[in-house]
């Protein structure tokens, strides 16, 4: 399993593909961010992705170039199109919320649950979360929730990285999606060294074994 | 490996008789023999429902001299009622009731084969029509006859580049024949002969050598697929001719003829060797010898598939064989039973649904079994992903493991009971002596056909046992075919008479429970399903590394099932709500937030759930009950997983939605001290009560808990009661309670935070219950509220006071509840300041309620009630209270300054106003009330700083005849200062009057100097008539009118022009002398 994963991910160009998964509620900005950041667009219509949808980019993190596969998801329904295959070997998981919807926010604690539910990494309480407050640049009036609530939030969630980001008026998106490469790039690295969880080699070859013995 | 067919000898010619079978034919319930001698024989065979039942063979004809020849080939076209017979060089045709000869087809003079085909075809205008084909060799020729709707038609001839050896329809109008050297696709319309190239070895003049020998064969598979034989070399290709996926088929042995019974794949192979494969796996599952075998006879592919199968018929010179095929069902025991689930899940997915009703259930089950086998062989991601695959119930795959992660369900339960006491060995042999009589008694209650599973394994060895018993059942079941003795009972038996039974016969008894749950009496709990019906498959003992691999795996199979239960059921949901209204949307697919797809989706999870108790459908209600009922077990089961390897996912798990067992989530986590999970867990399920309860046993206490140091302390209480909405309002009073006595500053945290939580809650509710702790709380509370939220409701405002007041009041000892406490001098203070600024900023308290609660003696309260008593409007009283109560003349003065400024009366004050602040000041200086005394030197202050705010003549008369002029100095001198300032300003203001009044004046002469002309003529434009001595009115543009036309004109110029009249208007009336012309002009034109 393990071999499989870096084949795949292995990228000629690149020395390593780094999976990123946008979550958080519908209507936040995902996509928007997403697409500011990949390509430098932003659209007011608002329009429900469905399912997943990717974008790459590649970007050089301390001298390395890295794509990153930027999976946005729907927010709409929590979890519950996307098997467990679609988490395993995320690098980094990157929770949105809107700074004018306090409800938003207050999710992002079952957003980052589930996500660990369903991605079960080896070490929960590193894996690298990112937290971005979107759309700042609504009127002040309008903000519901104030940077200091988030960044206590960030705090006692294991000092999680936090930024505040409009992807319509491209504030703080490219610099957010810079520390998650390197987040990401961090967890690849240190997933490589203890490998992919699976079958270990010593019950494979019993399993051979094994199969030889009932061939008929 | 399986016992697909029996072979049943149905006819064997005495040793007699000296004929020798050559043709055999079967079609109906009829077999048709051919002998050697042109003998024709017609047989009645009678088609046995079980194996074993007796097969009745009766010869209904022997046509003698039937042909001159002995038959090489027969067939037969049902539609037309036609006998096609090969024989001496020649195809005919004979009727197939009568067997007389109907024509011989005199074109096919040296034919050598040929091959039959019936269906529905289309022509050219999309007509069906049932057309039978029939096509022959002769030579390198191919003739082509055709019958459609029973009418013989003669149809065309195709040449090949050599003489095909065997013949075979593989679709409408497409023929494949082995050709000396290669297969070539004919299509009979377009006579296009398309060459298939054969993989590996085919062509050149090696082909050419090891081909030479034998005859090239082919048969038709299922719908539109062809198998190619040529040698040992086999073939795939599409009903097209385009060739599939290459797997060759692994011959011993070189076929000799090949045919296909459904569904499978039998070729009759030198040394009398009859083999029977999966055309899908190419596995050989049964191999039968019967002497002297050399014909092959499969029905004809056209055949309904009702009748498949039961054509299929063996024959040597002197024997008849009839090859009857094994129920599906059993057939697919066998093969679970042996293990070989692959084999089975591929027969299964090739028979008809129609033939085997519960198809798609059995591959599932089957799946789960192969799923199982990969368990026990360590293979736990492999196996639990294709358990999350078939969505496998999730007792099944939990009773896997340990109790450690199963709980009860688990297997191995009973092991583990039994380990406790001895180690390993000593166990070992209790299991092997113990276990078996148990199952025995499980074999007798249950029936003959469940085989006992046995626990074999010695705990942390690799499952490898079980594959070292594949003979018996390989060798048994050929033999048992020959003596027809079902698999079954001989199988089960042996699994008793051995204990060393392996694996699989304990799963074919679980299978065989599967079926046996399908029934409408099966109980479909979870738990007791497991306990009962399905012996338990012995599974290794999973230990240390091994165990946390399989652990893994689960987890990810728990998550998968849970994602998609989680689409129909939420844990809040109550079912008999949901099931009531749920119930109408069978009919209309409707299903709570996802309309459009519910429906579909419904079922599909509903395949998850356990047969219904009742039979038929199960109600929405008894679904979603089944549902949550396996929510439950997958996420207390998740809840084991993650504390037996990533225990940091614990955290995650409850706090999200779930269906966690509260009494394993609590046994769990307390067990390994994660008490902060816990009350999350508790928070989740809103078990407030009980996550408060525990938090205050952590943090209220003198020594934090090694357990759980972090919830040490007052902190966790607060922060979790503010995440508490406003509905739990009677849980965090009560909860808060300890928190505010511990540490009232934190406690405050959880009423005063900006959470939007915290600020919804009833402000009102919350003021009494701080008050009720202690009035400072309150105080507190209420400054929040009035302060920081700005709530103007009176009732707050109010009540700070009182709380102020109460607090400067009360020295209050500390009583039962802890809390006391003496104001210092310094904080009283502070507190009246406090109160002070309040009662003059607040506008919202009510005073005349307020000034009730002052005492009136206090002389802290002096001012307070002064500025209550000023908001009052009473200033007399406020007055009084600054200089006699509090003697403070220069707070009264500043009081009087205040009110002064904030209320400026709306006239000059000295002039009108009698009964300003001042004068109010004055005459209590001066007039105090009886037993006070006349304070002279802050009236005469007042008098001389204020003087002038004072009615002089009041104040005059207030000073009393004693005082000295001296010291009315300074009064007198600002009085008239102010008079003098007063009298000054007068005169600038007449003197300003006046230069006004002259500048009007000067307006005036301006306008009155304007003049206009009447002579004799001039008309008055308005009535045509001569303006003559008449009054006139003189517009501003010079136009003259008469002046009652003024009006009328003035009426069609507009009012903008009228009043610009007047002024004009005014100098010409001089004759009528100056002041005449306001009343005049005035009262005449408005």
């Amino acid at each position: 399993m393990s071999s499989r994963k870096k084949v795949l991910l292995k990228n000629k160009n690149s020395d390593y593909k780094l999976k990123v998964i946008i979550l958080g509620d519908s209507g936040v900005g995902k996509t928007s961010l997403m697409n500011q950041y990949v390509n430098k667009k932003f659209s007011a219509s608002y329009k429900a992705t469905i399912g997943a949808d990717f974008l790459t980019k590649e970007v050089l993190v301390d001298d390395r170039l890295v794509t990153m596969q930027i999976w946005d998801t729907a927010g709409q329904e929590r979890f519950q199109s996307l098997g467990v295959a679609f988490y395993r070997g995320a690098d980094c998981c990157v929770l949105v919320y809107d700074v004018n919807n306090q409800k938003s926010f207050e999710t992002l604690d079952s957003w980052r649950d589930e996500f660990l539910i369903q991605a079960s990494p080896r070490d929960a309480d590193s894996f690298p979360f990112v937290v971005i407050g979107n759309k700042i640049d609504v009127d002040d009036g309008k903000r519901q929730v104030p940077q200091k609530r988030a960044m206590a939030f960030c705090q006692s969630k294991g000092n999680l990285p936090y930024f505040e980001t409009s992807a319509k008026e491209a504030i703080n998106v490219e610099q957010a999606f810079e520390v998650i490469a390197r987040h990401a790039l961090a967890q690849e690295e240190a997933e490589e060294y203890t490998g992919d969880f699976g079958a270990s080699t010593i019950v494979d070859i019993g399993a051979d074994a094994d199969r030889d013995g009932c061939a008929c | 490996m399986l016992t697909a067919f029996h072979a049943r000898s149905i006819r064997e010619l005495s040793s007699k008789d000296r004929s020798r079978q050559e043709c055999i034919l079967a079609y109906g319930e009829k077999l048709l023999v051919g002998l050697n001698n042109g003998t024709l024989r017609i047989y009645r065979v009678s088609n046995p429902t079980t194996p074993t039942e007796a097969i009745d063979i009766e010869c209904l004809r022997e046509v003698e001299g039937f042909t001159k020849r002995p038959i090489n080939q027969m067939g037969c076209i049902k539609e037309s009622s036609i006998l096609v017979i090969l024989a001496d060089t020649y195809v005919s045709t004979y009727d197939m009731a009568s067997y007389e000869k109907l024509e011989t087809l005199s074109k096919t003079r040296g034919a050598t084969l040929f091959a039959l085909t019936s269906g529905v075809e289309r022509d050219l205008a999309g007509v069906p029509s049932v057309v039978s084909r029939l096509a022959v060799v002769v030579k390198r020729k191919l003739l082509l006859y055709l019958w459609k709707d029973g009418e013989f038609h003669d149809s065309n001839e195709i040449t090949l580049p050599s003489q095909p050896r065997s013949l075979t329809w593989a679709a409408e109008g497409k023929l494949c024949a082995g050709l000396s050297s290669s297969f070539a696709m004919v299509d009979v319309n377009t006579e296009v002969v398309e060459d298939i190239p054969m993989a590996g070895g085919g062509g050149g003049a090696g082909g050419y050598l090891s081909w030479s020998t034998r005859n090239p064969l082919a048969t038709r598979l299922g719908d539109d697929e062809l198998l190619l034989v040529r040698d040992s070399t086999s073939m795939y290709i599409s009903a097209r001719g385009d060739p599939l996926e290459s797997k060759q088929i692994p011959w011993t042995h070189p076929p000799d003829q090949l045919g296909y019974s459904y569904p499978y794949l039998v070729s009759l192979h030198p040394h009398n060797t009859l083999q029977i494969r999966n055309p899908d796996t190419q596995n050989l599952l049964q191999t039968i010898t019967l002497p002297g075998a050399t014909l092959l006879h499969t029905p004809q592919h056209n055949h309904a598939l009702s009748h498949a199968g039961k054509q299929f018929y063996l024959a040597s010179p002197t024997q008849i064989w009839k090859m009857v095929l094994v129920d599906y069902g059993t057939q697919i025991k066998e093969l679970t039973a042996k293990g070989e689930y692959d084999e089975a899940i591929s027969i299964l997915e090739q028979i008809e649904q129609a033939l085997f009703v519960e198809k798609e259930e059995r591959i599932k089950e089957i799946q789960m079994l192969k799923a199982e086998k990969l368990f026990s062989m360590g293979k736990f991601r492999d196996s639990m992903d294709l358990f999350a695959k078939v969505a496998a119930p999730p007792a099944r795959v939990i009773r896997l493991y340990p109790p450690a992660v199963a709980g009860e369900i688990s297997n191995q339960i009973v092991e583990e009971v039994v380990e406790e006491p001895a180690p390993d060995k000593p166990v070992q042999q209790s299991e092997e002596n113990g276990l078996p009589p148990a199952e025995e008694v499980k074999q007798n209650g249950e029936g003959e056909d469940k085989s006992s599973p046995t626990e074999e394994q010695a705990p942390g060895t690799p499952p490898k046992e079980n594959g070292n018993h594949p003979s018996t059942p390989d060798v048994a079941a050929p033999r048992s075919s020959y003596f027809s003795i079902p698999a079954r009972l001989k199988l089960s038996s042996a699994a008793a008479a051995d204990d060393t039974a392996s694996i699989r016969s304990g799963k074919s008894g679980k299978g065989d429970s599967e079926a046996a749950a399908a029934l409408p009496s099966a109980a479909n709990t979870p738990p007791p399903a497991a306990q009962a019906i399905l012996p338990p498959p012995p599974t290794n003992k999973l230990e240390g590394k091994v165990l946390k691999l399989a652990v893994q795996g689960l987890v990810s199979y728990l998550v998968e099932m849970r994602r998609k239960l989680l689409k129909y059921v939420k844990p809040d949901m109550d079912p008999d709500a949901l099931g009531e209204s749920a119930v109408p949307t069978e009919d209309v697919p409707t299903f709570g937030d996802a309309p459009s797809k519910s429906a579909i989706d419904f079922s599909e999870v509903a395949a998850l759930l356990p047969p219904s108790r009742h039979g038929g459908e199960m109600t929405v209600k008894e679904q979603l009950e089944g549902l949550m009922e396996m929510a439950k077990l997958i996420d207390t089961t998740l809840l084991r997983s993650y504390m037996f390897t990533n225990s940091s996912l614990v955290g995650p798990l409850v706090r999200v939605e779930n269906f966690c067992d509260p009494e394993v989530v609590h046994e769990k986590l307390v067990e390994t001290g994660r008490f902060k999970e816990l009350v999350d867990y508790l928070a989740n399920k809103k078990l407030h009560d009980k996550a408060l309860v525990l938090l205050k046993s952590f943090g209220d206490r003198e020594e934090p808990d090694e357990r759980e140091p972090d919830l040490h302390g007052p902190q966790a209480t607060a922060t979790y009661l503010q995440k508490l909405h406003a509905d739990q309002l009677p849980l965090i009073f009560e909860y808060s309670t300890w928190v505010l006595h511990k540490d009232p500053k934190l406690g405050m945290e959880v009423f005063v935070d900006d959470t939007p939580q915290v600020e919804s809650l009833p402000r009102d509710k919350v003021l009494d219950f701080l008050k009720s702790i202690d009035v400072r709380l309150g105080v507190e509370y209420a400054e929040h509220l009035v302060h920081e939220l700005k709530d103007d409701s009176p009732d707050y405002h109010n009540w700070l006071i009182e709380g102020y007041l109460t607090m400067m009041k009360e020295t209050k000892e500390a009583g039962e509840d802890g809390w006391g406490w003496k104001l210092s001098p310094e904080q009283r203070e502070e507190f009246g300041v406090k109160v002070l600024k309040f009662t003059e900023e607040s506008h919202q308290y009510w005073p005349e309620k307020v000034i009730r609660w002052l005492p009136k003696d206090d002389p802290t309260f002096y001012e307070i009630r002064a500025s209550i008593l000023s908001r009052l409007g009473e200033h007399k009283q406020a007055l009084e209270i600054f200089v006699f109560r509090m003697q403070d003349f220069s707070k009264a003065e500043a009081y009087c300054n205040r009110i002064h400024q904030l209320s400026p009366p709306t006239s000059d004050p000295a002039e009108t106003s009698t009964e300003t602040v001042y004068s109010i000041l004055l005459s209590l200086y001066l007039r105090p009330p009886p037993n006070y005394e006349v304070q002279m030197p802050p009236a005469l202050d007042l008098l001389s700083r204020h003087g002038a705010r004072v009615d002089p003549l009041e104040s005059l008369k207030l000073i009393p005849e004693s005082i000295k002029v001296a010291d009315l100095q300074s009064y007198f001198e600002n009085r008239i200062r102010h008079s003098n300032s007063r009298v000054n300003m007068n005169r600038v203001m007449a003197q300003l009057y006046k230069s006004e009044a002259f500048r009007w004046e000067e307006l005036n002469a301006e306008a009155k100097k304007k003049a206009v002309v009447i002579g004799e003529e001039r008309v008055c434009p308005v009535c045509h008539k001569r303006l003559g001595k008449s009054v006139i009115s003189v517009f501003p543009d010079g136009q003259v009118v008469h002046y009652g036309c003024a009006n009328r004109a003035a009426g069609r110029k507009g009012i903008a022009e009228v009043k610009e009249e007047i002024g004009l208007d005014l100098g010409l009336r001089r004759g009528f002398g100056g002041d005449r012309w306001g009343a005049s002009a005035t009262g005449g034109w408005r």
